[in-house]
């Protein structure tokens, strides 16, 4: 159990996150339609141009007692 | 004895979510044998541009979601802050691309290789990026 580190259990977390995004992404396009694609296409450019990383907050300072 | 047991199924269990999501990405980028996904999710490689363009946006949109809901959680620790801050910078890059991709997509006109290429590139960084790296 000591390999599991912070690190390690935070980055393997990540990695499932965003494996399971890319998985769950491509599910919702299978068997769609060109018109059904082009709706998504169409909802998740809304979000996307409404969110520019520019607006992402900065990640806390690192706490010193760590 | 309880709580022990439980831990040690709950490691299991998110070892087992783990190789779950890291075949996932592989069939996706079809590193599988052809044929296997047939019921199942379609391949990076057998999708329309504009189902590129609608897979780059959903995977952009949900990594930024879940990048602004872990930002405000109180307990990250340091370890989460530094996977957060060089997930940022990923994601900085990423937007223009997919951005240009959209351009494309909306004039018509088949987006480049090259771009498809740079922005499947930089999805392979956020997923190195969970890879701790020796300090």
């Amino acid at each position: 159990m000591t390999i599991l580190t912070g690190a390690v259990i935070g980055g393997l977390i990540e990695l499932g996150k965003l494996g399971l995004q890319a998985y769950f992404q491509a599910m919702r396009l299978a068997d769609k339609t060109p018109e059904e694609v082009d709706k998504m296409y169409a909802e998740e450019k809304i979000y996307f141009d409404g969110h520019s990383p520019d607006t992402l907050p900065d990640a806390p300072p690192d706490n010193p007692e760590e | 004895m309880f709580l022990k047991s439980l831990k040690k199924c709950s490691i299991l269990l998110f070892f087992l979510a783990m190789v779950v999501a890291m075949a996932s990405m592989f069939q996706l980028y079809g590193c599988v044998t052809p044929g296997i996904t047939d019921d199942g999710p379609k391949r990076i490689t057998e999708m329309t541009p504009k189902e590129k363009g609608a897979w780059f946006l959903g995977i952009y949109n949900a990594q930024d979601k879940d990048y602004r809901n872990m930002v405000i959680r109180p307990d990250l620790t340091n370890d989460q802050k530094k996977i957060l801050r060089e997930k940022k910078k990923i994601m900085i890059r990423i937007y223009p691309m997919i951005k240009t991709y959209n351009t494309y997509l909306d004039s018509g006109a088949v987006p480049t290789k090259i771009v498809e290429d740079q922005i499947i590139q930089l999805i392979n960084d956020l997923t190195a990026l969970a890879i701790p790296k020796p300090e």
